[in-house]
């Protein structure tokens, strides 16, 4: 990992360790502004406040050449916010004074009189001075006062103005390099703007455009041919590239790169020979000068200590390897490109972090690629784009499975849950008791997602999966137990069933096929996991063969192919019949009476049917006695789920986590549901407390429905002594005789006055045993099927006594 | 001075005396020059864009949160801020539903002694209208008064991200430039600010602002730079004490961090001094001084200039060693600022209102001086010799340093 970056650092810089520039400083005794080398890099000037000096350049040392501030009269003009050597003349130096004087000093002349011209015109003080590429002789200055002038130095007093004395005022101003505008030059301002200028045209600027947000510190052109590129850097901690090619007057540079710093940045200055290198120093704090990458914006390429107090000025060396920088603790210092320190190398490569929704993801560092490709489509593109590509995966890690989803389903599914639009749907719909949880689970699933609920239909998968495995023995006793007594019970019936087979759906069919084709080796699973086998469908119908099964289907299908509709069915007359004593059954059978395996593999050859369309099941119900008969009809040979061992993790408080998130979500229809489902597997994982405020609430919730039935079954299904207490209370039901209109005290069905029983039906005038109707409004009432009989055409009382009965 | 010095009062200034705004009666002598006026900068903009809150704030040290109660403004509010000598101005706060064409508007009157026209735009909101609106005050304000300068506060910017204020930013400009040029009046220039009363962005807009309407800032800089660098400080601001805003600083750019800092210590001083002072009228007299080490090495300085101007310089801790000689160039710096009072006084032909400046003006007459710094602060040709003597009359302090 370390080496990551210092491959690239090896293979771009090329850097000769001893290499003919050394690394060196001077101490000029003063803070120092600015610096300028003559043309042939042998001489520097140094400038600050109370410092002007030229130093010659020696191959190991600095050695101080001449001290300009000398003389009798040493005023602000000896002294200078920036400096900057003639291009061509060696002897002639320009420097930008605090009180708006710029100065053109002559080296040639005498100790005391070097001092040439000090022109006056700026108003307050100069920030930079700066010679024209090509045209020798012109001098731009930009100062406080707003106003860029462009003086010729052979000149006394003729000088260009552009600007308005008293606007913002102009930190710096750079020439544009002559192969891209000979006569164009960019200033930047203090409100933080930068506007370019043609030489010929004072009037008004050619360009005008916000930059930054606060002053504009300093800018610098792309040295290289064709780059019309522009770097500002300003108080907002940016360095910014703007694409500076003149195409369209009006429309406004791009702004192409931009490098955050840790503080304003002071200078900024091109590296030159790499195209996308910029160095840059800071205004306060940061003592470093860096060099940064256009490509990586976050991290400097390479950052140079030294300096005691931030630095101001940077002067690169033609061979871009060295260069010089001086700053306010007065030293100059040469910088080698070997000494940098390498930012990167000590950056941490592997992120991690959370999201409001909990997920994580954490991105690292992969593996190295020595190919060194480079970025980009190019192959050939400068060495300086060179990079090591780094692999580098991310992985984002949700904190539930079924927490993911779709932004919209989520939102969908929060205004659901406060508008509890489903609410009545899923109360009636779901199925608490009657089948294996597995199955529960199921069906409660499918239900959710009929009405797009997917996190919850994923929730109820997730349960049923989960407690398929573990959970097998216990609830697939109920399960198969039924498959005995079923089976048993249906092969008078197939007969009739045989024409409604058309009904079937295509699922069911596949599975069917499916079943039939491993019809033996299912046997043995299917009698201990059966339920898990739906996983397992495969989709797609294929009618042909669905005919040739026909003639020889086996009972399994019916066994597992649990429609809705039959469920539901089954649900309801189970309700009317007994109940408990199926409860009981399922509950607590033992294990030993579960291998109706013999009655199975008889029926699969002689009973070509499958019971599946709902009238079959409903007629089937009606004949559904308690099952013990049938168990003890069974042979308990084959005893496989012990032999099948399913792998045993406990998941409980995982999906006690799940119900408790999904009621403090304030779905509380769900987590009970749940609850209820998962019965004795969950309840001891969550504290009672809770549950029964869940269960309190959800019955609340469902009153206010008029879920009156739901309501009770949630009340039986409650394992809790609270709850389930509830619908004991104040059971008594107290009958009027419909004859004098008093209350039956003693018993129910008699009259005491009357001496007759109120049981009678108005329409047959038989006693009623059994279900009886009553209107509540009149007291009569009846058989249920003859009362409902009698509404089908009048909506009158049966007894004749005119009351428009209501029988709920 | 030119505040009214009526004892029944028409001041309407609205600082509470303790402040040490407004005039200060015993010493007022009664020099009101009735034909001229002091400078005016006038508070524009659509209603609800903040021009009050900006005022309040700025001047009346209304705390930011507290401006969401202000009533919205229904007639020109004036406001005088005649607090020291440099910073003489008042604020017209004009409500935006404003009708230039009512006749009540007399726009000859109101645009005509004006130095300065602040625009203030809600950046939170739809700016078209604004910026159309912009575009006719200026027009018509510039028809009437060439000289006045105009800034656009880009206001509320605090509610924005780094890059949707320079995005803005950088629309209102292109739009606002795009409009003046297409109206053919190109020649008048628009300065922007990103302000916010929430921080000290909308202190540093006024700043400059105010600047602008200093004549004299050129020498003060100057004296600044000079004062600065004989002293080895690092960076020095005048501020006018109870604004808080800068009339004035060195060359050197400003760092935010840094005038906010310098704001702090002003509220620190000012609250030491309220409550453990000798006076009780107010918190600074000539004598007032500071000095604060920081544990990042740094020292804030400050000395009180005049009654409402304090110098405040940050420096590293190896720079006071020295304070001796901090302190003389202090005071060489004050007489010097003094003498920039005396000078523009003098052109005036007025009273300062100040005992201390007074006195200068009465007695100690320089020939060379009146001459070399009136002439500066007409602000054309005489530069030089203002500069000239500047330089020599701190360069004691220069030579002093250079003995120590």
């Amino acid at each position: 990992m370390m080496q990551l970056s210092n491959v690239p650092k090896l293979l771009h810089d090329k850097v000769s360790h001893n290499g003919q520039y050394k690394a060196m400083s001077f101490n000029c005794d003063g803070a120092l502004n600015s610096l300028a080398v003559n043309k042939d890099r042998t001489q520097v000037v140094v400038a600050g406040r109370s410092v002007f000096k030229i130093l010659n350049i020696k191959e190991d040392c600095f050695i101080e050449n001449t001290n300009l501030r000398v003389g009798r009269h040493i005023n602000l003009t000896y002294g200078a916010a920036d400096v900057a050597w003639h291009p061509s003349d060696e002897s002639m130096l320009a420097s930008a004074a605090t009180n708006g004087c710029v100065v053109i000093w002559n080296l040639s002349k005498g100790a005391k009189a070097k001092q040439a011209m000090v022109y006056q015109e700026h108003k307050r003080s100069v920030n930079r001075v700066a010679f024209h590429n090509s045209e020798h002789n012109q001098l731009l200055s930009a100062s406080q006062d707003g106003v860029v002038m462009i003086h010729d130095v052979r000149m006394q007093i003729p000088c260009i103005k552009f600007g308005v004395l008293g606007s913002d005022s102009v930190r710096d101003a750079q020439f544009c390099p002559p192969s891209m505008g000979y006569f164009l030059f960019a200033a930047a301002y203090d409100n933080g703007g930068v506007q370019t200028w043609d030489m010929r045209r004072p009037d008004r600027c050619e360009k005008q455009f916000m930059a930054h947000n606060g002053p504009v510190f300093s800018l610098d052109w792309h040295p290289a041919e064709k780059t019309s590129w522009l770097a500002t850097a300003g108080r907002d901690k940016m360095i910014k590239v703007w694409d500076m090619a003149r195409t369209d007057r009006m429309a406004l540079p791009q702004c192409l790169y931009s490098i955050t710093n840790i503080s304003s940045v002071a200078r900024v200055k091109w590296r030159p020979n790499r195209k996308h290198h910029i160095s840059s120093c800071s205004l306060l704090v940061d003592h470093c000068v860096n060099v940064w990458d256009l490509g990586r914006p976050y991290i400097p390429f390479a950052s140079f200590e030294g300096h005691g107090d931030v630095a101001t000025c940077i002067e690169w060396r033609e061979d871009c390897h060295t260069f010089l920088s001086c700053g306010r603790d007065g030293y100059i210092i040469q910088h080698i490109f070997n000494d940098a320190k390498r930012p990167a190398d000590h950056a941490n490569l592997a992120g991690l972090d959370l999201s409001i929704k909990g997920e994580i993801s954490y991105a690292f560092f992969d593996r190295k690629d020595h190919s060194y490709s480079s970025l980009g489509k190019s192959k050939k593109l400068p060495k300086s784009r060179q990079f090591t590509q780094a692999i580098s995966s991310l992985w984002v890690f949700e904190q539930n499975a079924e927490a993911k989803l779709a932004p919209a389903d989520e939102d969908a599914d929060e205004t659901d849950m406060t508008m509890m639009q489903t609410f009545k749907e899923f109360a009636q719909e779901y199925k608490l008791d009657g089948l294996s949880l597995v199955e529960l689970c199921k069906h409660n699933a499918e239900v959710a997602d009929f009405y797009h609920k997917p996190q919850i239909s994923q929730i109820w998968r997730m349960l049923a999966t989960v407690y398929a495995s573990s959970i097998c023995p216990q609830s697939g006793s109920g399960h198969i137990n039924r498959i005995g007594s079923l089976g048993i019970t249906n092969s008078q019936l197939d007969k009739q069933d045989h024409k409604d087979l058309v009904v079937k759906s295509a699922l069911k069919r596949t599975r069917e096929k499916d079943k039939k084709k491993t019809a033996q080796e299912l046997k043995k699973k299917e009698a201990t996991s059966g339920s898990n086998e739906e996983s397992s469908d495969v989709e797609g119908e294929s009618s042909e063969v669905e005919k040739s099964i026909r003639g020889s289907n086996t009972e399994t299908n019916f066994l597992f192919g649990d429609g809705g509709e039959d469920d539901t069915e089954l649900y309801t007359t189970e309700g009317i019949f007994n109940p408990e004593d199926y409860d009981w059954t399922r509950q607590n059978l033992p294990s030993e009476g579960f291998q109706p395996r013999h009655e199975l593999k008889a029926m699969i050859g002689t009973h070509p049917t499958t019971m599946e369309s709902e009238m079959a099941l409903t007629s089937m119900l009606e004949s559904f006695m308690p099952p013990e008969a049938n168990d003890q009809s069974c042979e308990p040979t084959l005893v496989i789920k012990q032999i099948h061992e399913p792998e045993f993790m406990d998941f409980s408080p995982s999906v006690a986590n799940v119900i408790k998130n999904l009621a403090e979500q304030g779905d509380v229809q769900n987590s009970v549901s749940m609850l209820i489902v998962l019965g004795d597997l969950i309840r001891a994982h969550i504290d009672e407390v809770y549950q029964e405020s869940w269960f309190f609430a959800y019955i609340d919730l469902l009153g206010r429905f008029e879920l009156w039935t739901v309501a009770n079954l949630v009340i039986k299904q409650s394992k809790l002594m609270v709850v389930s207490s509830l619908n004991q209370e104040s059971t008594v039901i107290h009958t009027m005789c419909f004859r004098c209109s008093r209350a039956c005290d003693r018993v129910a069905w008699l009259c005491d006055k009357c001496k007759r029983g109120v049981n009678i039906c108005s329409v047959c005038h038989h006693p009623v045993r059994g279900l009886m109707a009553w209107c509540q409004g009149c007291c009569h009432g009846g058989h249920i099927d003859h009362i409902q009989e009698w509404l089908t055409f009048s909506n009158q009382c049966p007894a004749g006594c005119g009351h428009l009965c209501e029988f709920l | 001075m030119s505040f009214e010095d009526d004892p029944t009062g028409t001041y309407v200034g609205s600082f509470p005396k303790g402040f040490g705004y407004g005039p200060e009666e015993t010493e007022i002598e009664g020099a009101t020059n009735p034909g001229e006026e002091k400078p005016r900068i006038l508070l524009m903009g659509l209603r609800r864009s903040g021009k009050s809150s900006i005022q309040k704030v700025v001047f009346h040290k209304v705390s930011p949160n507290e401006t969401l109660f202000l009533e919205s403004t229904n007639k020109i509010v004036k406001d005088d801020i005649s607090n020291s000598s440099f910073v003489q101005f008042q604020i017209w706060d004009i409500p935006g539903q404003i009708d230039f064409f009512d006749a009540a508007f007399d726009s000859e009157d109101i645009f005509g002694g004006c130095g300065a026209l602040i625009f203030v735009i809600d950046a939170q909101d739809d700016y078209m209208e604004a910026l159309s609106r912009l575009q006719m005050v200026v027009t018509r304000a510039h028809k009437i008064n060439e000289n006045i300068k105009f800034e656009v506060f880009i206001h509320k910017v605090d509610g924005l991200s780094d890059d949707n204020k320079i995005e803005t930013q950088r629309d209102i400009l292109q739009r606002a430039t795009d409009e003046l040029a297409d109206a053919g009046m190109d020649n008048i220039r628009l300065s922007f600010h990103l302000t916010s009363i929430y921080d000290h962005s909308i202190f540093e807009a006024f700043s400059k602002v105010v600047q602008k309407l200093i004549p004299q800032l050129a020498i003060l800089e100057n004296l600044l730079d000079i004062v600065i660098s004989n002293s080895k400080i690092e960076k020095a601001f005048l501020f006018d004490v109870v604004s808080k805003i800068y009339i004035a600083t060195d060359s050197s750019p400003v760092d935010m961090q840094c005038y906010e800092l310098c704001c702090d210590m002003i509220d620190v001083v000012i609250d030491m001094s309220c409550i453990y002072g000798a006076r009780d009228d107010g918190a600074f007299d000539n004598e007032s001084a500071a000095f604060i080490k920081l544990n990042s090495s740094t020292v804030l300085f400050l000395r009180e200039v005049n009654r409402h101007l304090a110098l405040l310089c940050i420096l590293r801790e190896d720079g006071c060693e020295n304070r001796g000689i901090i302190e003389y160039n202090f005071k060489c710096f004050r007489s010097a600022i003094q003498e920039v009072f005396v000078a523009r006084n003098k052109q005036a032909n007025k009273s300062t209102g100040h005992p201390q400046m007074d006195h200068l003006v009465n007695g100690q007459i320089d020939g060379t001086l009146d001459s070399g710094i009136s002439s500066q602060s007409n602000g054309m040709l005489g530069a030089a010799g203002g500069h000239s003597f500047l330089n020599g009359s701190v360069r004691r302090a220069d030579d002093d340093d250079d003995d120590d």
